[in-house]
């Protein structure tokens, strides 16, 4: 009877059952979604910390009293020592033994890098030294292309020196001097005749003068490259091979190489494609874009500094035609081709690859190169380890991240060697090369005499000990510019030298060697992710039971404010639900209390004609359990729609920066039936908990209120 | 034992910090049977005595007893029992719940009695329905329903339950004058047929000479007190 009283009351009174039905409607429906974003939020976070470099655990040693986090802290990029796992292979056999549900140990370290890459006067000088037997068109392009880099050098040192610099009198002299013998006619006249003592002044006086703003910088993970590539399932090779079993090597990240190996006015116009196309801006109505379209034009000069003299000609037609400018060189056209408008945007783009973009170099490192990686040891000097460029790969997914896109993958051989772990070889190498440069260095020092300057000096590469592919020398006119500072130009220049040299270590390690050395972390992979609290407490069992020095802390723990912002989303998104409730129980309240205000007379009937209290009281839970039960069930049915359409569709990342915690460019939701269940039990407890007061209300309604006369 | 017995009652109402007395020392007595008008003018007091008697109101001091028990002394429960149980009311505004219909209205005390089987709420509420001439109309909403009909409707509400006692304040106020003697008669051949005690208010004199006793107030007191 209550029941059918209560459906009768609803409809009666429809107004009031529209306002609460609404709000029941609308707060479930919010609640479903709001539980499905924070629920794919948080798997997404999850898979993209997992599955990139972290794992499900990582085990570190708990001797240092450090917080580590993977991706570094807030700062970026500080990695403390945490010391190492003593005894990796055992640990890993231990845990693989015994512990249920790990499918593999990936030995890591975690370290910042950085990379300083040639300069064109360096790589066409290495091009001059390496190639003497190419064709004399080429040759002469070269050397041309050298001078006319010499004079550009010669306007900005001016310029700096009397800036920045803060050069002394007697060095401005001295470079003035070799910057003025490097485009004289006679100094070119003469380069073939003695081309070893010509190359090796501009090495030595000219190519250090030209600044190198192109470094980059990057973190990698050192670690046995297959086993992370095999256990971390969002890497995925885009160039290249992967590093091949028992082989040194590197792997770029896709997303750092983009954006600090490629020439910048193309990384430029890489972003300004991206920003029009995913933002939907156009380039006047943005200053960001304007602002990249100006550093292009004022990047001009120098990169048409970059084309060889022979190219620059041959391109200069070409650009005026594109241009319909009658004339002007190609340094001259340069700089108007990159001012750039929406209406030539597209084309000029085109352009620049098409035609000009294959005659500079597009990428300063290619896959298969050999190149001096730099990093800093742990006892905070800068360490240099040639390494090969095997591959470029990406993190599937959340390639557009740069918090996992600034990490590429290095062997942990090279990963010890560069953080100051020394293997005995490599140890001994080290031993052995210094007492040959300090030999050499000495043996120089001693002589002053003219003599010494004729003969060759050995410079040494890494592995190979002496060897005679580069000489050094410098000629009588050199002479008294070494006397200036000969130790330090002449160290620089081996250091230059043992780096461009493309000796690396080739020799193949097993997988006992690799394992067996200095390793700071592990990142351990479950089968089964949801049995993670389980794996980690039997981890630290037997952590505690060998009597190990080692901590194992799941994902969240070491993934820094990346495990926090879920738990800072989940946070927010509670504190939202918790409002929309309190405004949701302050609105049913106020509604059943209207409702219950106008039946005033209708209770009183009641209760006159033998109604009880609890009568009334059940009344209205009735009332309102029905209509929150029936328009939170629609609540919840449409909030499964919309997220079941946006599991299909995907809710589209607003940056770069959220791709990672959506994994990827799109968050596409999903919602568990438990969800469902706790959104649908909260929305009728919220309404139940809104009706009390109404109720407290309704009850004392005296039924002396029948009695009285309309 | 009289079923409604007043000794020296007292009302008063508390307006704007002022007591406003409205009965001023009651004392009277009605046996089981009777039909009995309380007759006065506007303010005499009469909707009070029928709110005591109806145990929506109290009394402030003196003695009323329904069925032997001092109304004064029960609780908010026991008073609904009370009404529930043992008394009939029919207001002056018929007081139908306008979602229900006649038949759920009239089964409405029943089912919070809670004591009767369903097939026995639905004779028993038929029986009535059929006993005010509304059977055809069963199925209605009072709104469907002209207010002669809708008070038959109220009085079979009021009879449903089998109570000693029914209260009607007013019964015939909104009736005209034909429905009014129709509502009074019908009243009156329960009260003769079924033997139900009726206490009823009215200042309407053709409905007095129905009653078989009239009791007069005036001023919160009994003027006058006659039986015929």
């Amino acid at each position: 009877m209550i029941w059918n009283l209560a459906i009768r009351n609803l409809r009666a009174h429809k107004v009031q059952t529209f306002v609460v039905g609404s709000i029941v409607f609308f707060g479930t429906l919010i609640s479903v979604i709001g539980a499905a974003f924070l629920d794919s939020v948080s798997l997404a976070i999850r898979k993209s910390i997992t599955q990139s470099i972290a794992g499900d655990i990582q085990i570190y040693s708990s001797k240092k009293d450090v917080q580590f986090s993977v991706f570094g802290n807030s700062q970026g990029g500080d990695f403390p020592d945490i010391g190492q796992i003593e005894n990796f292979p055992e640990v890993k056999r231990a845990i693989l033994e015994n512990i249920p549900n790990v499918k593999e140990v990936v030995p890591q370290g975690i370290n910042f890098a950085l990379l300083n890459p040639n300069t064109t006067l360096d790589r066409l000088l290495t091009d001059l030294r390496n190639h003497p037997e190419t064709n004399a068109l080429v040759q002469a392009d070269t050397k041309e292309h050298v001078r006319t880099l010499a004079q550009r050098l010669g306007a900005t040192y001016e310029k700096n020196a009397l800036g920045f610099l803060k050069v002394t009198p007697e060095e401005l002299i001295t470079t003035r001097a070799a910057l003025a013998r490097a485009t004289s006619n006679p100094f070119w006249d003469q380069f073939d005749s003695n081309r070893n003592d010509s190359l090796e002044f501009l090495e030595n006086k000219i190519a250090p003068l030209e600044s190198n703003d192109a470094m980059s910088y990057f973190f990698y993970v050192g670690t046995t490259p297959e086993t992370m590539m095999r256990a971390f399932p969002l890497i995925e090779m885009v160039q290249g091979q992967p590093i091949p079993p028992g082989q040194k090597g590197f792997l770029f990240n896709e997303f750092v190489y983009e954006k600090t190996i490629k020439h910048k006015i193309a990384v430029r116009l890489d972003a300004i494609e991206k920003k029009l196309h995913t933002d939907h801006i156009t380039i006047s109505e943005s200053k960001e874009l304007q602002q990249k379209i100006q550093e292009n034009v004022n990047q001009a000069p120098e990169f048409a500094s970059e084309i060889s003299p022979r190219v620059s000609r041959e391109l200069a037609s070409n650009l005026q035609n594109f241009l319909s400018i009658a004339s002007g060189t190609t340094a001259e056209l340069l700089p108007q081709f990159f001012k750039m408008n929406d209406a030539n945007f597209a084309t000029r783009k085109a352009y620049f690859y098409k035609t000009i973009a294959p005659h500079i170099v597009l990428y300063r490192m290619k896959v298969g190169d050999v190149f001096p990686l730099t990093a800093v040891s742990r006892s905070g000097s800068p360490n240099s380890v040639n390494v090969k460029l095997y591959g470029i790969f990406r993190f599937k997914g959340i390639e557009n991240s740069p918090v996992s896109g600034y990490f590429s993958i290095l062997d942990i051989l090279t990963f010890r060697q560069l953080y100051g772990h020394m293997t005995p070889d490599r140890k001994a190498e080290t031993q052995a090369l210094e007492a040959e440069m300090d030999g050499a260095l000495s043996a120089f020092d001693a002589s002053n005499a003219s003599d010494l300057f004729n003969q060759n000096i050995a410079v040494t590469s890494n592995t190979e000990g002496t060897n005679s592919s580069s000489n050094s020398s410098s000629n009588s006119s050199s002479n008294k510019d070494s006397n200036a500072n000969p130790r330090s130009n002449e160290a620089q220049t081996r250091a230059k030298k043992s780096m461009n040299t493309k000796d690396v270590d080739t020799k193949n390690y097993t997988t006992q060697e690799m394992e067996n050395g200095v390793t700071p972390n592990a990142a351990i992979i479950l089968s089964n992710p949801n049995k993670l609290d389980e794996t980690l407490r039997n981890i630290r069992k037997l952590f505690a039971d060998k009597n190990w020095m080692l901590k194992a802390a799941p994902w969240i723990e070491v993934s820094g404010v990346l495990g926090q912002a879920a738990f800072v989303i989940k946070s927010i998104l509670l504190l939202f639900m918790t409002i929309v409730y309190f405004i949701g129980i302050f609105i049913v309240a106020n509604a059943v209390l209207m409702t219950t205000l106008q039946r005033t007379k209708e209770i009183g009937i009641m209760r006159a004609i033998g109604g009880h209290r609890s009568f009334i009281r059940k009344l209205i839970l009735s009332e309102v359990f029905l209509m929150s039960t029936i328009f939170g069930a629609l609540g919840v049915s449409a909030g499964l729609a919309i997220v079941t359409w946006l599991g299909v569709k995907g809710i589209p990342s607003p940056n770069e920066n959220l791709e990672f915690l959506f994994s990827g460019p799109r968050l596409y939701l999903s919602v568990s039936a438990s969800n469902l269940a706790i959104s649908y039990g909260v929305a009728v407890l919220v309404c139940l908990g809104a009706s009390l007061y109404p109720i407290r209300k309704a009850v004392k309604i005296q039924p002396i209120t029948a009695m009285r006369a309309d | 034992m009289a079923l409604i017995n007043f000794e020296n009652v007292y009302k008063s109402y508390r307006l704007d910090k002022v007591d406003v007395p409205a009965l001023r020392g009651v004392s009277m007595a009605v046996e089981n049977g009777e039909f009995l008008a309380v007759a006065g003018p506007s303010g005499s007091g009469k909707t009070t005595l029928l709110n005591l008697i109806g145990c929506v109101d109290v009394a402030t001091s003196g003695e009323l007893k329904i069925s032997g028990e001092n109304t004064s002394h029960l609780t908010d429960k026991q008073l609904t029992n009370l009404r529930l149980n043992k008394i009939g009311f029919i207001f002056q505004s018929f007081n139908l719940i306008p979602v229900l219909n006649i038949f759920d209205n009239v089964e409405f005390p029943l089912l919070l009695q809670k004591t009767l089987s369903r097939k026995e709420r639905v004779e028993r509420v038929r029986h009535y329905v059929e006993k005010v001439g509304l059977l055809e109309y069963i199925q209605h909403r009072p709104s469907e329903l002209s207010g002669g009909q809708r008070q038959r409707v109220a009085i079979a509400r009021a009879l449903v339950t089998l109570p000693s006692l029914v209260l009607a304040d007013e019964p015939t106020a909104n009736l005209d004058s034909e429905n009014a003697q129709n509502i009074i008669h019908l009243m009156r051949e329960l009260n003769r047929n079924e033997g139900t005690t009726f206490v009823f208010s009215t200042h309407d004199h053709r409905i007095l000479t129905e009653a078989k006793r009239i009791v007069t107030l005036e001023d919160g007191r009994i003027t006058s007190d006659e039986k015929r």
